[in-house]
């Protein structure tokens, strides 16, 4: 059909051209790592080039750099199990126990993300300045948990929606406890849900500037702000800081790539029904 | 195995009563179908004999155990859902030991149980597949087999053959009947198909609205319906119902048919529902005049859409019928087989 060959074309275009600006940057950046600050800044830009690693030994050699990759890769963690315990309990209960309020619930943690962070971080600072605890991690862990959980727990409320229930009451039946039946049925079959959404809420806290830049200064330091550190006074190592975010980047990448897998889905296939 | 008593069992959601007081009791070995149009409170009331649902008054007692505050696995029963609930992420052989695993029966032991009931039911050869690779009726028997691993004392079925094509249904029906007759365990069995309930049953129980229209044996319920609900649900195609009025002789519509009336005593006036099965109308040389409307001819039997008065009836009869729509027949039928009720409660007026 005509309008179909239209449509295909369409669509065709459309994905290369968001699939170019998507991927765009990145490989520049990945380029740009691989240059020298002089060979960086010539116009027109060279596309072939011999790749040299100053700018990556420079980078891990910064006082701080190191420091700010265990910190970030540390609060991130924290942050992804206490968001997917919490987030897991409060999503089975709202999607399985219908209980009054439950929506209003949920809606409630939706409202939580309307407001701008950046309304929020001068109280939160001083709050964290009168218990003492700037430049420390919890702090960070806390806020970033407070700006995740709404997320985690609206992401898998869905997938626990998606796993029909009978599963788990045929499970009870069968002589699980109701704990049983969660950990040996629901949870196996929800593992592109869990992998999906512990992508969001680690990537949600690796990626966060502004309240690591308001609430640390040396010792708790994340990745982000370490980068930001690169603009400096004398202008812009421009081969470094395209290093070092190719460096933040690379955990997501590979964790993001790994999952892709189960995030694809269709495991609940043959589940129910012929 | 053990004898299911329901005492008084209500359930309500807030202000909106299900059941209103469910009362019966199932004897040890008995097979009993739970039959009603959807939303009668079958389902509710077989799960919570499962212990899916709680209990909002009477008492469940499983043997001579109250098992009302009981958690599902303590019940030792076994159900078989309609959607068959397979685990999707086990194999066949798996989700039939899921149960033994949970209660940490030997390996050894798990084998034989699963094993035994894989030979009962024929799987043998699908052990070790994933329930995505099974078609519907052995999804169906691997349900019925993760059930039976357990030996439980009760077996609910939950509309299990609902999601079957026919031909596989009839077929999954007599089966379900062979292994009762085989293993002898008390089962319950929800049900929309008054076929499947009237084939399968040692018996019967008709619900509507969450209240027991009647309980009784298949046949009981087909030949003596204590009301025009059980008698338009039980039996296909289902009974004719005519309204009209007792007349000096006979019964009499308002347009005039008459009809024998086997009512003793004086009832002039009295209003009444005539109820007469298809099945038990003939083609007569002297009868009830009829129009033909539709003729179905389905090879073993004809069914006959004819109109009485100004009333479409159906007819079903055992023979060849040379009639066309539009032809008028003669439609006699036994005193007997006639059945009476109040048009006003729907209450059988005994005769």
């Amino acid at each position: 059909m005509k309008s179909s060959l239209w449509t295909k074309a369409a669509l065709t275009i459309l994905t290369a051209v968001a699939g170019t600006l998507t991927v765009f940057p990145v490989l520049w950046m990945i380029m740009v790592s691989l240059k020298t600050q002089n060979t960086a800044l010539r116009f027109p830009p060279d596309y072939l080039f011999i790749p040299v690693f100053d700018a990556y030994s420079a980078v891990l050699a910064k006082t701080g750099f190191i420091t700010g990759l265990m910190n970030s890769l540390i609060i991130s963690i924290i942050t992804l199990v206490l968001c997917l315990g919490f987030g897991l309990l409060a999503a089975y209960s709202i999607s399985r126990f219908k209980f009054r309020g439950a929506q209003a619930v949920l809606f409630g943690m939706l409202m939580t993300r309307i407001f701008p962070p950046v309304a929020l971080i001068t109280p939160y600072f001083l709050n964290v300045q009168w218990l003492g605890m700037q430049d420390t991690m919890p702090p960070l862990i806390v806020a970033y948990m407070a700006l995740n959980l709404p997320l985690a727990v609206w992401m898998l409320k869905g997938y626990f929606d998606a796993i029909p229930e009978e599963l788990e009451q045929c499970a009870m039946v069968d002589g699980a406890t109701r704990w049983q039946a969660v950990t040996k049925v629901t949870l196996p079959l929800m593992g592109p849900g869990l992998a999906a959404t512990s992508v969001f809420v680690f990537v949600g806290s690796w990626n966060e500037f502004l309240f690591a830049l308001t609430l640390t200064s040396r010792q708790s330091r994340t990745l982000p702000t370490v980068v930001a550190e690169f603009v400096g006074d004398t202008g812009i190592e421009w081969p470094q800081i395209m290093a070092a975010s190719t460096i933040a980047l690379a955990p997501v990448l590979i964790a993001t790539f790994i999952l892709q897998r189960h995030i694809a889905g269709g495991m609940t296939a043959g589940a129910v029904k012929g | 195995m053990a004898s299911v008593a329901i005492d008084g069992v209500k359930k309500s959601y807030g202000a909106a009563n299900i059941l209103h007081g469910i009362d019966i009791d199932i004897a040890d070995g008995e097979f009993v179908t739970l039959v009603g149009p959807s939303g009668c409170g079958k389902s509710t009331l077989l799960r919570m004999i499962a212990g899916l649902e709680g209990i909002s008054g009477g008492a469940i007692r499983i043997g001579d155990r109250v098992v009302n505050d009981l958690a599902p696995k303590d019940r030792d029963v076994a159900m078989v859902f309609q959607s068959y609930a397979l685990y999707p992420h086990m194999t066949v052989y798996e989700n039939m030991a899921f149960s033994m695993k949970l209660r940490n029966a030997s390996a050894a032991e798990t084998k034989e149980a699963v094993d035994r009931a894989a030979r009962i039911l024929g799987l043998e050869p699908l052990l070790q597949r994933q329930p995505k690779q099974l078609s519907g009726g052995q999804r169906q028997r691997v349900a019925m087999g993760r059930a039976l691993v357990r030996n439980p004392k009760v077996f609910l079925f939950d509309e299990p053959l609902s999601n079957l094509d026919a031909k596989l249904r009839v077929q999954m029906r007599a089966e379900i009947k062979a292994l009762h007759l085989r293993l002898g365990t008390t089962i319950v069995y929800v049900t929309h198909d008054q076929v499947e309930a009237m084939t399968m049953a040692d018996r019967i129980v008709v619900m509507q609205d969450g209240r027991i229209e009647q309980v009784g044996r298949p046949l009981d319920l087909y030949d003596n319906p204590a009301n025009r609900f059980v008698a338009s649900f039980i039996g296909s195609p289902s009974m004719n119902f005519i309204e009209g009025k007792a007349g000096a002789d006979g019964f009499e519509t308002p347009t005039g048919v008459r009809l024998p009336l086997p009512l003793a005593g004086d009832n002039s006036g009295r209003s009444i529902t005539y109820g007469i099965r298809p099945e038990h109308l003939r083609l007569d040389n002297v009868g009830i005049p009829a129009r033909v409307v539709l003729v179905e001819p389905m090879g073993s039997e004809t069914q006959v859409i004819a109109r009485i008065g100004e009333q479409d009836i159906s007819c079903l009869f055992r023979e060849r019928v040379a009639i066309a729509p539009g032809d008028t027949i003669q439609l006699g039928l036994a005193l007997d087989q006639v059945r009476l009720f109040d048009p006003e409660s729907g209450k059988a007026i005994k005769h």
